[in-house]
């Protein structure tokens, strides 16, 4: 399968931190949910693929290397990052005479219905917008020059719930209707599972799995059972587990598991939670 | 590249309108009293000032961030400003030929294009500084170099009262030529920060 993004290799060196050669693509036509904790290095690695920052390693878009795109390459991926980057003190409409200068796909017929469907008044200074508009306008801006590759940073954090489901479901549009990839990264997991194909993880710049989602969660599952009836279980296959007074609950890899156990679902949540905290006991959770 | 430069002319609106005031203030001054040197070497103060400040909004609103991700390379990025800032500079030189030109004081043009080279010539030396440290090192810097300046157009001055234009010819053409070369050597500088630069 083509790639719209494809990282190989690629590492970044911090004082305190950093990238440890992340490994993962985007396919052609595919939404890839990019999660990990506060820190983990989720918004570095965005970096590195827009070329914000510089990076060891090697990472291709649309088949070519990242650091020689063309302007043609570049007006079709449409970025949303957690914070707002548009220039405050100007008014909307100002921003959009900006852009359609600046990209030459820009549809302003799009922009007009996608600020009206958002209620983004385009009279407005961008800095009197509230941290959820600041969201939507940028989502707006993205979706208006005809992007292929999305790439959101955090987009849906300052969202709210109803506001969430209608910009998943308008890129879910987008990939099965125009092909469109995209590239999400959060740390609110219920909303790249909704929408995702695959997922990669990281932790502490290191990439934990990358994997396509509903194998992922086909291969794990969520067991609970007594103390006693626990340790009949393979230790290899599970986990992480949390003890509790009325016995445990563990993520377990469900081959690894007799079906003498009730195997439920394992959500990316419950995955992403117990392979951080891996053999600690949670006492209260 | 348009976009960039039109970006920074919103941004910069409220500063134009000083600016307007300044001219009109001038062509106030132009017509009750004879020498206007003053108010026109002060517009191309209040334009400098203005220019240095495109830097503080794109910082203050991250927007280099956006930039780098639009159809746009780093190195137009740059080439933007500095042509806002020639086009800019250029403007207020013809305001005030053609203001002087009306109130009958053609023969002050060589002072005013004096000025405009020096202002170009202190608008590329700060701009690598704005690139590298952001603006506000940059602004410490600007003072420092403005001192300078501001020392050697005195002196300058003071000379141009006893002496004929003539003998100033070559400091006259030192000048101009360091304006014409300051814009080729700062753009080339402050496209290597930049592309260096990490958001």
């Amino acid at each position: 399968m083509e790639n719209a993004v494809e990282l190989i290799n690629v590492s970044k060196k911090y004082k305190n931190f950093g990238l440890d050669k992340i490994n993962f693509a985007v396919p052609k036509g595919t939404v890839v949910g990019f999660i990990g904790r506060n820190g983990a290095g989720k918004t570095t690695t965005v970096k590195s693929i827009l070329n914000l920052i510089s990076y060891d390693g090697k990472i291709k878009i649309f088949g070519k290397d990242s650091l020689s795109l063309k302007s043609s390459d570049k007006e079709k991926i449409g970025v949303v990052f957690d914070e707002c980057c548009f220039p405050t003190m100007l008014k909307v409409k100002e921003l959009e005479i900006i852009l359609s200068k600046s990209y030459k796909n820009w549809d302003k017929k799009l922009f007009d219905i996608y600020t009206e469907k958002f209620s983004l008044p385009q009279n407005m200074k961008i800095e009197s917008y509230s941290r959820g508009m600041k969201m939507k306008l940028e989502f707006a801006v993205a979706v208006s020059h005809h992007s292929e590759l999305y790439i959101l940073d955090e987009a849906t954090s300052g969202l709210d719930p109803v506001m969430k489901d209608e910009l998943l479901d308008i890129l879910r549009d987008l990939v099965t209707e125009k092909g469109c990839s995209v590239l999400m990264s959060s740390h609110i997991l219920s909303d790249i599972e909704y929408l995702c194909d695959f997922v990669a993880f990281i932790d502490n710049g290191k990439l934990l799995l990358y994997e396509e989602k509903d194998e992922l969660i086909d291969k794990f599952a969520i067991v609970k059972c007594s103390q006693k009836e626990f340790e009949d279980i393979d230790g290899g296959a599970v986990i992480g587990k949390t003890v509790s007074r009325y016995g445990v609950e563990a993520l377990v890899i469900r081959d690894k598991v007799s079906d003498y156990f009730q195997k439920e679902k394992a959500d990316l949540e419950c995955i992403m939670r117990y392979m951080l905290k891996g053999e600690k006991d949670g006492g209260e959770n | 590249m348009f976009g960039l430069i039109l970006k920074d002319l919103f941004n910069l609106k409220k500063q134009f309108i000083i600016v307007l005031s300044v001219i009109l203030l001038f062509a106030v001054f132009g017509f009750f009293k004879k020498d206007f040197s003053f108010v026109s070497s002060f517009m191309f103060l209040v334009l400098m000032a203005s220019i240095i400040s495109a830097w503080s909004y794109d910082e203050y609103s991250k927007f280099d961030k956006y930039i780098a991700t639009m159809p746009v390379s780093r190195k137009n990025t740059v080439i933007a400003r500095y042509i806002l800032s020639f086009i800019l500079t250029a403007l207020i030189f013809l305001t005030v030929t053609i203001i002087s030109l009306i109130t009958k004081e053609g023969e002050n043009i060589i002072i005013y294009f004096a000025l405009m080279c020096a202002s170009s010539l202190i608008f590329n030396i700060i701009a690598p500084f704005m690139y590298k440290f952001g603006s506000q090192t940059g602004r410490i810097i600007i003072l420092v170099i403005f001192a300078v300046f501001g020392a050697a157009a005195f002196i300058v001055y003071k000379q141009m009262m006893t002496v004929t234009f003539g003998s100033l010819k070559i400091p006259f053409i030192i000048l101009i030529v360091s304006a014409v070369l300051s814009y080729i050597i700062s753009p080339l500088i402050s496209v290597k920060i930049y592309e260096k630069k990490e958001f």
